[in-house]
């Protein structure tokens, strides 16, 4: 996985553990640069399908091969029949198998943010538009998977990957894939689809942490930025979350521009949350303490605003409000402050 | 601990299935597994099945432990090792019991139905009759489906998709499995040891005799063999199907043969002379070492087999399975004209105080007699005076049985005879032994092409062989003397109607004759062409086929070009099953219509705009086009379909070949989208 190769004794001993794992990988790049990025939805052609015996496959190999080496020396003309028959049915079940997947429509149907840590929950939608039902297909993303769905002949249906998140950003896959192993367990087919597909992932609340600073609110440019509820401040453009009461309904009748209603309140309600204000060794540590105060002052109730740019403006402050969308626009833009460095995207290398 | 070894109820749909299969499998070894293997199979099959409806814990790790350890000691003991069909099912039945209460998760189900597949393959090695057939399509078939639903990992498929869906597969998999058994290049002979072993229970002659044994089989119906002669065939009379010899005598009841050995110079023990007969036979297993042939085998293409001293053919290993040879014998060739002296004292010798009676009476009777021969006559016309019986149900003889059989009972079957008159012979010291074999051979008149003659165990019989000066073994055969009906036309002529219950008259009614004749055919078919499907049988068919001087290369590249034939074919139909839906009909119309006006639809233009611009563009046709889109919408979006009058407004503006053409497109465009 690591793009500048160590040769210290635990990598070696990991790559000797996991020869599977890094062979898998080296297919997964190579049917990259074969098949290309993908357009969504991806209609899953035979070509792109890949099949491998399982380890019950390949047990039910063995077993065929040692019937046919007691048949032949018997020389018992049923056994023979047995062995045949059994021969016979795994290569049948190879062709079920693979058609299995064969026309299948994939795509990614997204997901919400979650914390840092937690499981991001990537939602798929699976069509089947052929004529015949298929069954035990499953969804994964690494080494998760989702649970195996049956979809009837013309059927869809939602299926969802619960993704391991460790680092806040943006969870890109850049590859995902379905997988069968219907119907006999013989076989195990697959796609990869190199489409994007993931959530932003909020930097986690930190613990505890300290209160922010009472002087924030006094800091900064003093604008006429402390508002409650209580007195109309002016217009501002609407955005996704502020509550339906705050909705300039008239203004958007005459002008057709969804705008909301600021208030000026009483300051004890009001925060301004500062990135220079987080303690922290790290700007993770920091952002996870904003995170958390996000949250504790969404609960109490209050408005806060989030400055993350400082004294610059290369960064525009969200203005103080609250409710789910506010709350939810600050912790994106906890998520997304400089992390464009995508945090794990093999498919992507060159 | 113990909640971890609880079992959840995850399997309380699949394992049915799973035990079915395995019962499925372990039916057919019933009869020859000990009770101490199959009772507590039993008992873990349902006790598993039990644990899974009441939640109970599944047993402790080290407790399946010592079990498998004790289960595999004592198959162990109880067989003296592991090698060969017995005890390897014993030991498969073990596992399987022993894996039941262990198995947890779906796919722990794996284990137990890769050993019922080892078990149907025992079974096939066991047996190999007809009904074998049915029973390993059967077996693979619940299999399958048992392991359709192990695969699973959510709840089993409905009893009735999985037995569509197994059943699907092993309707694909025939013939592919067809074309295996055809093509792969069978080769002869076993590669290594196959443990000496009994198949099933065989009915049939043994190496020992004592009066009784082949009464036993006089009500058998079972084949023992088939014979096809290759151009001249005896008289019925002379069908002498000679088998073992016993010249030990060890009691006053019992005769033996002795140790099978080659005997190097037996071919000299004959001269060849008179015509020769040539027949082939397939001979059922006997789980003896002896082969069954006319009389002076001159020329045997057996596998291994070999001639002893007593001229009888052998193999060194029991015929456990069907057995093809065939023969060439000279019946008039006399048989060790020469005998040496110390060999014919052997041969004439009898066990001390046995038979005081019988004894007495041959050495008078051999003073009375001029010549051997004429004492052999002698005793064959008292055979025929005396009120000697033949029968089916003879009394039980005692310790000195011939003098009980020739002076007080006086009704037995064959072997009474043979081994009464051999006595007789030794008696008056002349060289004396004992032959066991068949007798006679029923002609299946339903077989015209290859005629071939039915023997049966009821045609078991004994007979005597006496060494006369001059002319070297002769073969007597009092039965004739008393019963002449039993040479000439077999068995059932020569007993009393008396001797036979309902059943019997039953089996020998004429339309109950002729369809065993046909279940016989069939049966010689099956012997024939899968049974007997081996290198030569093989290179016969594949010629047949059209191959020409077939070899394993040839084979080999027919088999995997049909493979290759075949998967193409289901890949196809997979294809086809799996298609997208095209047009429906009114859709179809609707296009046809649309190109018969000749002015093209914009993409996704909607029905009525077109129809208003096309009857901008074509006035003439306003009327019908109100009238078709009308339809088309009628069908297709308000749930009143009309698709017959549509087809009815479309038909003037569509010649047929431009219909079909259209058709064709409009379903391409369809599959694009």
């Amino acid at each position: 996985m690591s793009s500048s190769p160590s040769l210290s004794p635990e990598a070696l001993w990991r790559g000797w553990r996991r020869p599977r794992e890094l062979a898998a990988e080296w297919a997964a790049r190579w049917a990259r640069r074969r098949q290309g990025a993908d357009p969504v939805p991806v209609r899953l052609a035979s070509r792109r399908i890949y099949i491998l015996p399982t380890g019950v496959g390949i047990t039910y190999g063995l077993m065929t091969f040692a019937m046919l080496l007691g048949s032949m020396n018997y020389n018992n003309s049923m056994a023979f029949a047995l062995t045949f028959l059994l021969a016979a049915l795994g290569l049948v079940a190879m062709h079920h198998c693979h058609r299995n997947l064969a026309g299948l429509t994939v795509a990614f149907a997204g997901a919400e943010p979650v914390f840092a840590g937690e499981e991001a929950r990537l939602r798929f939608n699976l069509t089947n538009d052929g004529q015949a039902p298929r069954y035990e297909l499953g969804v994964y993303a690494g080494e998760a998977s989702s649970p195996r769905v049956d979809l009837p002949a013309g059927g869809h249906a939602v299926t969802e990957v619960g993704v391991p998140t460790e680092r806040r950003g943006r969870l890109r896959l850049g590859r995902y894939g379905v997988r069968t192993t219907h119907p006999l367990t013989l076989f195990r087919a697959w796609v990869w689809i190199h489409a994007d597909a993931g959530c932003l992932v909020w930097p986690r609340p930190a613990d505890a942490p300290p209160p922010p600073p009472p002087s924030a609110a006094s800091r900064g440019r003093r604008r006429a930025s402390e508002r409650g509820d209580d007195d109309f401040a002016g217009l501002r453009d609407f955005h996704a979350g502020d509550p339906p009461r705050h909705v300039a309904w008239k203004t958007y009748a005459r002008t057709g521009e969804l705008k909301s209603k600021r208030f000026a309140g009483a300051t004890a309600s009001l925060a301004w949350l500062d990135l220079r204000d987080a303690p922290g060794r790290d700007l993770e540590q920091r952002l996870s303490v904003l995170c958390r105060w996000i949250l504790d002052a969404e609960n109490g109730g209050r408005h806060y605003g989030l400055r993350l740019g400082g004294e610059t403006t290369a960064i525009e402050p969200i203005e103080p409000s609250r409710g789910s969308g506010h709350r939810r626009r600050c912790l994106d833009a906890l998520a997304l402050y400089r992390a464009d460095e995508p945090e794990s995207d093999p498919g992507e290398r060159p | 601990m113990k909640a971890d070894r609880r079992s959840d109820g995850r399997l309380l749909d699949t394992l049915p299935w799973t035990l079915s299969a395995l019962l499925l499998a372990v039916i057919p070894h019933a009869a020859a597994l000990p009770a101490w293997v199959l009772l507590p199979a039993l008992g873990c099959g349902l006790w598993r099945w039990v644990v899974e409806i009441r939640r109970w814990p599944l047993p402790w790790r080290g407790f399946r432990i010592a079990l498998a350890f004790g289960g595999f000691l004592a198959v162990l003991f109880a067989y003296g090792g592991i090698n060969g069909v017995g005890p390897g099912t014993a030991l498969l039945v073990l596992m399987a019991s022993l894996k039941l209460l262990e198995t947890r998760t779906r796919r722990d189900q794996f284990v137990l139905l890769f050993i019922a597949f080892f078990l149907v393959l025992a079974t096939l090695l066991r047996e190999q009759f007809l009904w074998t057939l049915p029973y390993l399509l059967a077996a693979v078939f619940v299999i399958t489906a048992a392991w359709l639903n192990a695969g699973r990992s959510g709840d089993a498929l409905a009893p009735r998709l999985a037995i569509r869906g197994a059943g699907r597969l092993l309707l694909h998999a025939l013939p592919l499995m067809l074309v295996f058994w055809v093509l792969f290049p069978r080769v002869p002979g076993p590669f290594w040891a196959i443990p000496n072993e009994q198949g099933s229970a065989v009915t049939g002659l043994s190496d020992r005799m004592s009066p009784g044994d082949i009464t036993s089989l006089g009500r058998s119906d079972a084949l023992a063999f088939r014979v096809w002669f290759d151009g001249a065939v005896p008289p019925p009379a002379e069908r002498y199907w000679r088998g073992i010899v016993m010249n030990q005598v060890l009691n006053g009841r019992t005769w033996s043969a002795q140790e099978v050995l080659r005997y190097p110079e037996a071919e000299s023990l004959i001269e060849p002379a008179g015509e020769a007969l040539r027949y082939r036979i397939r001979l059922n297993a006997t789980s003896q070492r002896y082969l069954f042939l006319l009389e002076r085998p001159y020329d045997v293409d057996a596998e291994g087999a070999y001639l002893t001293r007593r001229h009888e053919v052998a193999r060194s290993r029991p015929i456990n399975r069907q057995l093809v040879y065939s023969a060439t014998s000279l019946p008039e060739a006399a048989l060790e004209p020469v005998l040496g002296e110390d060999y014919r004292n052997y041969m004439t010798r009898l066990p001390e105080g046995t038979n005081p009676r019988t004894r007495a009476f041959a050495r008078e009777l051999r003073a009375r007699a001029e010549s051997e021969r004429d004492y052999v006559r002698r005793v064959l016309g008292w055979f025929r005076e005396q009120p000697f019986y033949y029968t089916l149900s003879p009394p039980a003889l005692g310790r000195d049985a011939a003098d009980e059989f020739l002076f007080s009972s006086r009704r037995g079957f064959c072997e009474h005879y043979a081994t009464s008159f051999a006595t007789l012979m030794r008696a008056a010291g002349i060289p004396a032994r004992l032959v066991a074999g068949y007798q006679g051979g029923e002609l299946n008149p339903l077989e015209t092409e290859d005629p071939y003659y039915i023997v049966r165990q009821s045609d078991a019989h004994a007979w005597a062989e006496v060494w006369i000066e001059g002319d070297g073994w002769v073969r007597v055969d009092p039965t004739a003397a008393v019963a002449p009906q039993r040479i000439e036309s077999g068995l059932y002529d020569a007993l009393d109607s008396t001797e036979f219950g309902v059943a019997d008259r039953f089996w020998r009614a004429d339309f109950v004759e002729t369809m065993r004749f046909y279940w016989d055919l069939t049966n010689a078919r099956w012997d024939e062409w899968v049974l007997g499907y081996g290198p030569s049988t093989q290179e016969d068919f594949l010629r047949w086929l059209g191959m020409e001087r077939p070899d394993w290369r040839r084979m080999v590249v027919w088999l995997v070009a049909g493979m290759a034939l075949l998967l193409a074919g289901l890949a196809g139909w997979l294809a086809w099953r799996h298609r997208r839906p095209g047009p429906d009909r009114a859709e179809r119309l609707y296009r046809r219509f649309v190109r018969a006006t000749g002015i093209p639809r914009g993409p996704g233009e909607p029905p009525l705009g077109y129809a208003e611009r096309a009857s901008a563009a074509l006035p003439g046709l306003a009327g019908d086009i109100r009238r078709v889109t009308a339809l088309y919408l009628d069908t297709r979006y308000a749930g009143r379909p009309r698709t017959d009058e549509l087809a009815a407004a479309v038909r003037p503006h569509s010649s047929p070949l431009r219909g079909v053409w259209a058709g064709v497109r409009a379903r391409a465009a369809w599959r694009r989208r």
